[in-house]
């Protein structure tokens, strides 16, 4: 929000802790709050104001207690806009509406709760690195593939971060260019995926599907192989025991 | 908006978290699906409807009140260090 200087202040608030873990557990006191509001200051270099919430999260709470939303209050001491998942790009278009409105009102509808993960997927990692193991294991347990994105996101951060963490919103064309590469990695994603599948019938029915009763639409021995066949992967990979291994029924559980 | 305000306007949202709720030790599926129905109900404050007023102590020393900064706009974000 460097482009807009001084006509916009950003403020920060340090709620719990998103993902706790050994090195940074729930909060217990408000002076262990405090303590990582300055090393988050230091540790990510943040510019702007950073204040620390109570221990109970009491500004938070009234807020909504949103896992990452950004408010814009206008001149007035009126939310302007928010967004649920903060997306710079779309902020920047309320703040640019709001500046151009003299400060005041509601801009851009008032509210964009479209799930914006694209920053989260780049640049989460860090955060979520304070907290491991635990951290990672209990948000892939409850979001399967989330963590390994997050730590594959950043690796791929020089790729990725000129898209997902942009401050101003894409042109037209870019966006148009964006949505049709990724039609076309859908397309050929399913293409090549029903081409190894056509093939893999072919080998486990060993021919062409034969036999069963085609009266009553009964599968013969081949299209029950081809069947399997293709559950098989699936229930392996739903089959490992992440659960029991990862879950450590005997970890303490904060929750009241 | 004073304070007290700010503890009505949490109350009308729904029952506050005791602290002990709030600050979880795991994440865990009942905060996702949490999130999911926030999400789809757009819960917040209502655009167009005053802000909380609020005062915290502020990294570096001293306290911050919304109340005494507007003008220009504020953008306001939730963040957490993990």
């Amino acid at each position: 929000m460097a482009y807009f200087g001084d006509r916009v202040r950003l403020v920060e608030v340090i709620v719990r802790q998103g993902h706790p873990g050994p090195e940074v557990p729930c909060y217990e006191s408000f002076e262990q709050k405090l303590r990582d509001g300055y090393r988050y200051k230091e540790l990510e270099a943040i510019p702007w104001t950073v204040l620390v919430d109570d221990l109970r999260g009491t500004v938070h709470q009234a807020y909504g207690s949103l896992a990452d939303p950004t408010y814009l209050i206008d001149n007035d001491g009126r939310v302007a806009f928010y967004s649920v998942w903060t997306h710079v790009p779309t902020l920047f278009r309320a703040v640019g509406a709001l500046l151009g409105r003299e400060g005041l009102g509601v801009v851009l509808g008032g509210v964009d709760r479209r799930p914006h993960f694209g920053a989260a997927l780049t640049n989460g990692w860090p955060a979520l690195r304070r907290g491991l193991p635990q951290s990672a294991v209990d948000l892939e347990t409850s979001v399967p593939l989330s963590a390994v994105g997050s730590w594959l996101g950043y690796q791929l951060r020089p790729l990725l971060a000129p898209v997902t963490l942009r401050e101003r919103p894409l042109p037209p064309m870019a966006k148009a260019a964006l949505g049709a590469a990724a039609a076309a990695a859908i397309i050929y994603g399913a293409r090549r995926r029903t081409r190894r599948e056509g093939r893999g019938a072919v080998e486990v029915g060993n021919g062409a599907p034969t036999g069963g009763d085609r009266a009553n639409g009964a599968p013969g021995p081949g299209q029950r192989a081809f069947a399997v066949g293709l559950r098989a992967p699936m229930t392996q990979a739903r089959a490992v025991p992440v659960t029991r291994g990862w879950l450590s029924p005997g970890a303490p559980e904060a929750t009241a | 908006m004073s304070l007290p305000d700010v503890t009505q306007h949490l109350n009308a949202l729904e029952p506050a978290e005791s602290a002990e709720r709030y600050n979880y030790g795991h994440f865990r599926p009942r905060l996702v699906a949490g999130e999911v129905v926030k999400t789809v109900a757009a819960r917040g404050i209502a655009p167009g409807e005053p802000a909380p007023d609020f005062e915290l102590p502020m990294v570096g020393g001293g306290t911050w009140r919304l109340a005494r900064h507007l003008n220009p706009p504020i953008l306001l974000r939730f963040g957490s260090f993990s």
